[in-house]
């Protein structure tokens, strides 16, 4: 199940709210969540949700176990040996038999495993309770109901953000719903995604579907498009999950900080996905030896990793690789340099790469997006633009403002001036109240139509 | 003291939005489960997604869990509302038209009281489609292999400024054919179309074209088989009874211009004795006679007149004892040009590749087959490839 879905929406979640509030204790409200969370993920995944509950097992055995019997080392192998082969095995099968096909000219059958939804998530969010664990920064769970209600909590699921167990521990025990901040935030993730996400996809679609005729104004119109779709996208499903998060009581940690106003790669990178980004740092960089010793070498891993993670596939490792040279630019050459560019210049070189990275990103076969680059970057011969270029992007004017606005934090703007004259007046406060309430009632009214919208299926022959 | 009275003021703004957000999901919520259920949608002119029966296989597969969607979305109450808010809203906030020239609507143009398709192929369906039909040749080498592929009317109608060159329908035509092996024979009626294009080849409320669209590819066609093309003038003529409003009305959320502006019907009859059967199957057991054309049909629908609407398989036999038969892998474009086809063939068939299953191989060498038209739409329906590879399936 997704959250931008009428289903979701209008019968899971409102049943799912109601007997939240009705359920007086916080253990049975946990079995709640818990009971609702397996059914949500076994709705579209009904035979995977065995690994979720196969991975919440292992790790909480292992946890249980670790100070108890044997040595505590050994345990944590065993967890992340067994985590890292079921998203190996699932996630990545396919991909090294087709490489190890290619090298030795073999014929191995690829098994043909389906992704299991989440699984990227989950087996990382299992394997840094167990790590914790064996820090001592956290105690093991001794509630297993506890656990596996963390490790399947529907708000964060299936797109993240990461959830660390010691981030949300105490919560899992006594917590307080934020209804009203919650509400706001998942109405405004809602809207990233519906109205904003799925109209910047279905011009990519447009745009980069047909790449090798396109000229090259359009083929960055498309490049364009994409990172203004995979923002939204991500972005409000992950402003959802807070919410949903604020609404039964557990605080997420933000995942993005407004990416599109960095002035470095290495600030996109403090403001894109910081979840996963503080997940590789502490468990993976740091543990390598950080910037302590071998730098680069451990920022290469990273980054080849971080690829990686995102899909099996050869164009997510380079896309990760054309990061890692760009931080080792800025950490080497940028950052000792005693002269610094203007704020401008810092910001435009920042798009250019994250839009070309996002190229990297979509198109998966290397032949496609050799093609795509050709065409950005002219070599192609395809002309710089066509006469029809123009009415076809102011065609999409509205949207493409609304969508930068929605980039920016316009809405803390907003806050400081609000706070500026909050003091002064009460009738400022109100209309600014005002329009805010009716602003996020529009979005909330405005995305069903359009998720109504999005199931409009004229049949051409029926009724014959 | 101010600040506590502002910080009120808001706290009632949230506690407004949190209102409005547990009675909107509670309402909408209420009637999705137990709101009014209709078998039939007006508005898009279909049967709605019932409930689906839950069982275990259902379950394990997805499948329920996909139909219930379908369910929830088609019985979703005030649905039609909502797609009604949903259209205007999207009129201004993804398709603004900064004069009378035109606007996109759901994909299709309207430019005065036309609406229009546009068709084209992104890079990999032309690449799916144009692998398939080397493959038809490559294992049908002594079998005349043609494709047809048609244009939508926005190329010939819609102004210019708004002809985006990499759409354009006569440069992927000649883009796909470039792909195709020089054995295929390939039938080019863009600059056909485009010189009728001042007589009514295509309506004006539906994508589809008219007989006399229809009779501009048939002549190109003839001419590259290599007979003589019927001609019009020999055909009995008619037109059918009342208006066509066609599925472009629906399709782009009724606009005045095409509701208040139907289209008409006319057709041609073939002047010679024939008979014609559909199946369900390529085994073509249990038949049923059908009329390729008509002059009047009892439904909205008059594009039903010819052929009865896409069938599985027809099989039309006539009394041209020449010996030559034609299979004709098509899409609804085709059956506007059944009444001219039939004129010059002894057996025609026409099989629609995504109404069927077939082993188009066996099928062509069981039936003596000696030409095979594809007949598609220019977008290029990948799923014409998966047709193609079909055999090891239907065996």
């Amino acid at each position: 199940m997704v959250f931008s879905s009428l289903i979701f929406l209008f019968q899971f979640l409102t049943i799912c709210l109601l007997l939240y509030f009705i359920i007086p204790s916080i253990k049975l409200k946990n079995i709640l969540l818990l009971v609702a969370s397996l059914f949500f993920y076994a709705w579209g995944e009904p035979v995977w949700v065995t690994l979720l509950i196969f991975s919440a097992l292992l790790d909480y055995t292992v946890s249980n176990l670790m100070f108890k019997k044997g040595s505590p080392k050994a345990w944590l192998i065993i967890s992340v040996v067994l985590n890292l082969s079921l998203l190996i095995t699932f996630k990545f099968s396919g991909f090294i038999i087709q490489n190890i096909n290619a090298l030795t000219s073999s014929h191995i059958p690829d098994p043909g495993f389906m992704l299991p939804i989440g699984i990227s998530f989950y087996t990382f969010q299992t394997m840094s309770y167990t790590i914790d664990v064996y820090r001592k920064k956290v105690p093991p769970e001794r509630s297993f109901i506890d656990f596996i209600t963390y490790v399947s909590l529907f708000p964060q699921l299936i797109a993240g953000p990461i959830v660390r167990y010691s981030d949300i521990s105490k919560e899992l025990k006594s917590r307080k719903p934020d209804i009203l901040n919650g509400v706001r935030r998942f109405i405004i993730g809602l809207g990233k995604k519906v109205l904003l996400a799925n109209t910047a996809g279905a011009l990519v679609g447009e745009y980069l579907g047909r790449i090798n005729s396109m000229s090259v104004l359009s083929s960055w119109v498309g490049v364009f498009f994409f990172s203004l779709q995979i923002y939204f996208d991500f972005s409000g499903y992950s402003d959802m999950a807070i919410g949903l998060g604020k609404l039964f009581g557990f605080q997420f940690l933000e995942n993005f900080e407004y990416p599109y106003i960095s002035k470095s790669i290495t600030e996109f990178w403090r403001r894109w996905h910081i979840s996963l980004s503080s997940f590789f740092r502490d468990y993976l960089y740091i543990p390598l030896g950080g910037n302590r010793k071998l730098q680069v070498r451990n920022m290469l891993i990273v980054w080849a990793l971080t690829g990686l993670w995102h899909g099996a596939s050869w164009n997510f490792v380079l896309w990760g690789l054309y990061y890692f040279v760009f931080l080792v630019i800025e950490k080497y050459i940028f950052q000792r340099s005693p002269v610094k560019a203007p704020a401008a210049v810092r910001h435009v070189y920042t798009l250019f790469v994250v839009m070309v990275g996002w190229a990297v990103f979509y198109f998966t076969s290397i032949s496609e997006l050799r093609t795509a680059l050709s065409v950005m970057f002219g070599f192609s011969g395809n002309p710089g633009y066509y006469a029809s270029d123009l009415p076809m992007l102011t065609s999409h004017v509205v949207f493409i403002v609304a969508a930068i606005i929605a980039c920016m934090p316009f809405s803390k703007l907003c806050g400081r001036i609000f706070d500026h004259f909050i003091e002064k007046s009460s009738m400022l406060t109100v209309l600014a109240t005002a329009a805010q309430t009716v602003f996020l009632c529009a979005i909330l009214f405005w995305s069903t139509s359009a998720l109504v919208g999005s199931t409009f299926n004229p049949f051409l022959y029926f009724r014959f | 003291m101010q600040t506590q009275r502002n910080t009120k003021i808001m706290k009632t703004g949230g506690i407004v939005t949190a209102v409005f957000f547990a009675v909107f999901l509670l309402v909408l919520g209420y009637f999705s489960f137990f709101g009014e259920r209709r078998e039939i949608s007006e508005a898009e002119n279909r049967e709605v997604a019932q409930m689906p029966e839950f069982t275990y296989d259902t379950w394990v597969s997805g499948e329920f869990s996909e139909e219930y969607d379908n369910y929830v979305a088609d019985n979703f109450p005030w649905r039609d509302d909502f797609l009604q808010v949903n259209a205007d809203i999207n009129s201004v906030y993804t398709q603004v038209s900064f004069d009378d020239e035109g606007v996109w609507i759901e994909n299709r143009f309207l430019y005065k009281d036309r609406g229009m398709g546009l068709y084209y192929p992104t890079d990999e369906d032309l690449a799916t489609y144009t692998d398939a039909i080397n493959y038809v040749k490559e294992r049908l080498p002594d079998t005349d292999i043609y494709v047809m592929l048609i244009p939508g009317a926005f190329n010939f109608y819609a102004p210019l400024k708004f002809q985006d060159p990499t759409t354009m329908s006569d440069k992927n035509i000649e883009r796909t054919f470039d792909k195709i092996s020089d054995d295929v024979n390939k039938v080019n009626i863009y600059s056909a179309l485009e010189d009728a294009k001042d007589d009514y080849i295509y309506f004006r409320t539906d994508f589809h074209w008219t007989a006399r669209g229809a009779y501009c590819a048939y002549k190109v066609f003839a001419d590259m088989a290599g007979y003589d093309p019927v001609s019009l003038d020999e055909m009995r003529h008619a037109i059918v009874d009342g208006d066509f409003p066609g599925e472009l009305i629906l399709e782009m959320h009724e606009p005045e211009a095409l509701k208040e502006a139907p289209d008409f019907v006319e057709v041609f009859f073939p002047e010679l004795e024939y008979t014609a059967m559909m199946y369900a199957d390529t085994d073509m057991v249990d038949g049923t006679p059908i009329e390729i054309v008509r002059d009047a049909v009892n439904w909205w629908n008059k594009y039903y007149v010819f052929n009865k609407g896409d069938q599985p398989l027809i099989h039309i036999n006539t009394e041209n004892k020449n010996g030559k038969s034609l299979l004709v892998i098509k899409d609804s474009f085709a059956n506007a040009m059944t009444a001219f086809m039939v004129c010059d063939y002894e057996d025609v068939y026409y099989m629609d590749y995504r109404l069927i299953k077939a082993d188009i191989f066996s099928f062509v060498e069981e039936h003596s087959i000696d030409s095979v038209l594809f007949l598609n739409k220019l977008t290029l329906d990948r799923s014409i490839s998966m047709f193609i590879h079909m055999e090891n399936e239907v065996r």
